[in-house]
């Protein structure tokens, strides 16, 4: 062999430094690699093309259309509304909405960038008008976004579950209870800040304003039981519950008279910006993925692996470490497309469950989303604020602390994330 | 935040970048219709047809591709800014021409490697759809050449600060 | 691929084997690895088998066009993925075109020279043999034992033409799911039903949700080892001979695998009292199926179709 894998690594990596796109930096070096071993041209661009299609993947584009058109169509709104009538007689009211309103939003959205750039621009500017730290509300905001990727609808669950080949269903129903823990995570890191500063007085609770706002969050509060719901009733799978799940959205747009043309045609337009972004990195992902297969490189670090130690718990902790650290350079998806290929087989050869390590591994990764230099929710929320990333980031620093308990807590309970997939029967 | 020094892509780019985002909308529409037209069907077997999931399938791979050139004529790729902070001035722009130099040349190769499939496959077609595969090949090669394009262009304006991309916005 | 010219006239070559079969599959245990074992038994061939089972190299149609390419030197492949390449081996898949894998080995024997020629022709690989793979047969929660029971019950079947034109000749309501969400679509009844052979529906825990096995037997279930001409070009005559009569020899040692597979899962169907193994009226589904398929093809796809049901 004229070239040896790690070469391919180092260019990848230099690329990436360079700043050329993510895709891009994948394809390049595994193009060079694939000719010089003597596949045929047009190997790169076949596997690339091929990564792309599988049935699950068709649930990253609508899921990303779900949380854009629920912004666009004041679905948001009328959630954040919501939360504030219930939420307002709390000392720190307008951080507990932040995070209530977060949690309402990750039932439609699948990604934390969605929230961020929808949510964040509503709700930093007000919390700060109400005497919260810049710092503070950023923060909040930033950490409290990622209870959407890991709250069904999942993006990188649905990617999880198509490279791991587990069930989608099962993947999201083990994934609610720890998105409940970071949002309590970061409550009781709210309370904790709040019981130290008296000045954030509460607002009496105003009935006629919460039976109003009630009322008009009852359809996006009912966007759960339709999704899940309709998955465990055997109306729709997984995927096609992301199509049924647009289709709600424009009639809760309907309903509410903010559908327009114009409103869809921006919506439609800014998904697919976003999606033809993520998807590139899929399929390059998916040619890198080929090459270490064929290289058997998997096998390789199984061995390497296991000779470390033959404790499910050592390695558990070793793949935190390591994730941690590549998701604070390395965007989510790529690492989910381009490790689970490899560690997978060797956590289920620990006895490790497959979902149980999906969940550990997304929130893992989304917590990386935080930080530099590569965190696309820290890059959102300083472009939404406009304030620069070195503050943004000094906001969310504390915030990693519940965000991180609430990790090892979870690798460390596998039968409480396993335990709601068991009881729905999947 | 905007300033007039940024650039932007000169007006025929843009009017090519448009007319691929009408393209990867068009795409959106299907995927959505389709997965929902499975759905459905299964309750209405009358409507019953095997190419919607062919369709979805082929659509979303439509659409990444066609979307590669506008990506990058807009900054609108997922990269990892980290050189940002590091290199200054004539250091950094030299940085943004060498990176520009490299996503041409991927680009390039990808686009010939697309062509080499068009060559290889004339007979093959898909399952359910029996669409030759070679059309389908088509839309990368499209796609990368006007990566390629757009690249090779940034090469020479790498001096000049970048508009910050905005999906919400795109146009 | 790493070919240098190795002792005794044969160059040095690895064969990348593909296959979508786990390794728990008699096709992996009883037919790859029989055929690295015995290859890589005789030294001065200088060949080695690099095994890539369970899709790790891709889905079946994407990696048959990698063979045509030669990025994969050989592949176990159905018969309705290599269809998009050359249409007419689709029709070997038509329900009931053969009545059982004897007639499908004894119609290879006899005509698979001519035929495989032909599809040689078209896509740049060679078939050298078939490995038997099973029966297909419905798995589901209801007995399917003439073709009128099929009426009330969503089946699932592969998403292909031939599949579908299966599902139609049977008298079956065929439901798309995509294969990576049908054990779910199974499990929450979106599907009530599915049509593998015995050992894979075993395989892919199918037969923890559908708990009514009907013994249709509609389909020989076969993969064809077929090898990139890109390969045979760089293999010397002895190593091509000793590649063909290898696969040759496994044939039957895979079948009795695949057979004694079979009879064990089924025997332990047989043996739990939540489940039902159902003989079922196949002369019935036969004549059905005949009738169908005798309006449906045309022209040479149905000359195949009838010389394959003469030779019955
Ligand atoms: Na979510
Ligand atoms: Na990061």
């Amino acid at each position: 062999m004229i070239l040896e894998l790690w070469m391919v690594g180092a260019a990848i990596a230099f690329l990436l430094l360079i700043r050329v796109p993510v895709g891009l930096a994948f394809i390049g070096p595994s193009l060079w690699y694939a000719l010089a071993d003597g596949r045929s041209p047009g190997f790169a661009m076949k596997t690339t093309f091929d990564g792309l299609n599988s049935f699950p993947l068709l649930a990253v584009p609508l899921f990303i259309l779900v949380g854009v058109l629920a912004n666009r169509l004041g679905i948001a709104d009328r959630l954040y509304e919501f939360c504030l009538a219930a939420l307002g007689r709390l000392r720190g009211n307008l951080a507990y909405v932040n995070v209530g309103s977060a949690v309402g939003f990750s039932w439609m959205s699948g990604s934390a960038l969605a929230d961020v750039a929808g949510l964040g621009k509503m709700q930093i500017p007000q919390m700060v008008k109400a005497g919260y730290p810049h710092g503070f509300a950023s923060g909040l905001t930033a950490s409290s976004s990622l209870i959407s990727p890991v709250m069904p609808p999942s993006i990188p669950a649905v990617i999880y579950a198509a490279t791991a080949t587990v069930s989608t269903g099962a993947l999201f129903a083990a994934s609610v209870i720890p998105a409940f823990a970071m949002a309590a995570g970061l409550c009781i890191y709210i309370y904790l800040w709040t019981a130290r500063r008296p000045q954030f007085t509460s607002v009496p609770f105003d009935r006629a304003r919460f039976t109003k706002a009630s009322i008009g969050a009852v359809g996006p509060l009912l966007t759960p039981v339709i999704l899940l719901g309709g998955i465990l009733s055997g109306l729709f799978t997984p995927t096609e519950a992301a199509s049924v799940a647009v289709l709600y959205m424009l009639i809760l747009g309907a309903v509410y008279r903010t559908l327009k043309g114009p409103v869809i045609l921006q919506a439609a337009r800014e998904t697919a910006a976003i999606t033809a972004g993520i998807m590139l990195i899929l399929g390059a992902a998916a040619l890198l993925g080929l090459i270490l297969t064929r290289a058997h490189v998997s096998r390789d670090v199984a061995e390497f692996l296991t000779g470390v130690s033959d404790n499910p718990w050592v390695f558990l902790i070793l793949v935190n470490i390591i994730l941690l650290i590549l998701g604070c350079l390395i965007d989510a998806t790529a690492i989910i497309l381009v490790t689970v290929p490899v560690l997978l087989p060797i956590a289920v050869g620990f006895g490790i469950d497959p979902i149980y390590f999906g969940v550990v591994m997304i929130i893992n990764l989304m917590i990386g989303l935080l930080t530099p230099p590569v965190g696309s929710v820290l890059y959102i929320t300083s472009s939404v604020t406009g304030k620069p990333v070195d503050v943004i980031f000094r906001g969310i620093a504390p915030f990693l602390i519940p965000l991180l308990i609430v990790l090892i807590a979870v690798t460390a309970l596998p039968g409480v994330v396993l335990w709601l997939p068991h009881i729905l029967g999947f | 935040m905007s300033t007039s020094d940024e650039w932007r892509e000169p007006a025929p780019l843009r009017a090519w970048g448009s007319a691929e985002l009408w393209v990867a909308v068009v795409a959106l529409v299907v995927i959505f219709v389709s997965v929902l037209w499975q759905v459905i069907s299964r309750f209405v077997p009358a409507l019953n047809w095997p190419g919607v999931g062919e369709l979805a399938g082929y659509s979303l791979i439509v659409l990444t591709f066609v979307m590669v050139g506008y990506l990058i004529g807009n900054n609108g790729h997922i990269m990892i800014q980290i050189i940002d902070y590091l290199a200054k001035g004539v250091a950094f722009t030299i940085v943004k021409a060498v990176s520009a130099a490299f996503t041409a040349v991927i680009c390039a190769l990808l686009a010939w490697e697309a062509y080499h499939l068009i060559l290889m496959y004339p007979d093959r077609s898909s399952a359910a759809l029996g669409v030759p595969l070679w059309i389908l090949y088509t839309v990368p090669l499209a796609g990368f050449t006007s990566g390629a394009v757009r690249a090779t262009v940034r090469i020479f304006v790498a001096g000049r600060p970048d508009a910050p991309f905005d999906a919400a916005e795109a146009r | 691929n790493d070919t240098t010219t190795g002792t005794g006239g044969n160059p040095q070559i690895t064969l990348k084997i593909g296959s979508s079969q786990p390794e728990t599959q008699p096709n992996y245990h009883c037919g790859m690895q029989l055929l690295k074992q015995r290859l890589e038994g005789q030294q001065d061939l200088n060949l080695t088998l690099d095994l890539f089972p369970n899709s790790q190299l891709g889905p079946d149609a994407e990696r048959f066009a990698s063979v045509q390419s030669g990025d994969i030197d050989i592949d176990l492949q159905g018969g309705s993925a290599m269809s998009t390449a050359y249409p007419p081996i689709g029709v070997l898949d038509a329900a009931y075109a053969f009545n059982d894998i004897d007639h499908f080995f004894t119609w290879v024997d006899q005509n698979g020279d001519q035929f495989f020629t032909a599809f040689n022709k078209a896509t740049g690989t060679t078939i050298i043999d078939a490995w038997y793979f099973g029966m297909r047969t419905f798995t589901a929660t209801k007995p399917i034992r003439k073709p009128e029971d099929l009426a009330g019950l969503k089946i699932r079947f592969p998403n292909t033409p031939q599949f579908l034109a299966n599902a139609e000749a049977l008298g079956a309501n065929a439901v798309a799911i995509a294969v990576e969400e049908l054990y779910l679509a199974l499990q929450q009844g979106v599907a009530q039903g599915q049509e593998n052979p015995v050992v894979a529906t075993h395989a892919q825990k199918f037969d923890e949700i559908l708990k009514v096995a009907s013994l249709t037997d509609h389909q020989v279930g076969a993969h064809y080892v077929v090898v990139s001409d890109k390969t045979l070009a760089k293999m010397s005559q002895p190593q091509k001979d000793a590649l063909t009569k290898a696969v040759h020899d496994i044939r039957a040692e895979n079948r009795k695998c695949v057979d004694d597979e079979t009879t064990k899962v089924l025997d332990g169907w047989r043996a739990d009292p939540t489940r039902t193994v159902l003989e079922v009226d196949k002369q019935a589904f036969i004549a059905k199926a005949e009738a169908y398929f005798n309006t449906h093809y045309t022209g040479a796809d149905l000359e195949l179709y009838k010389s394959i049901r003469a030779s019955a």
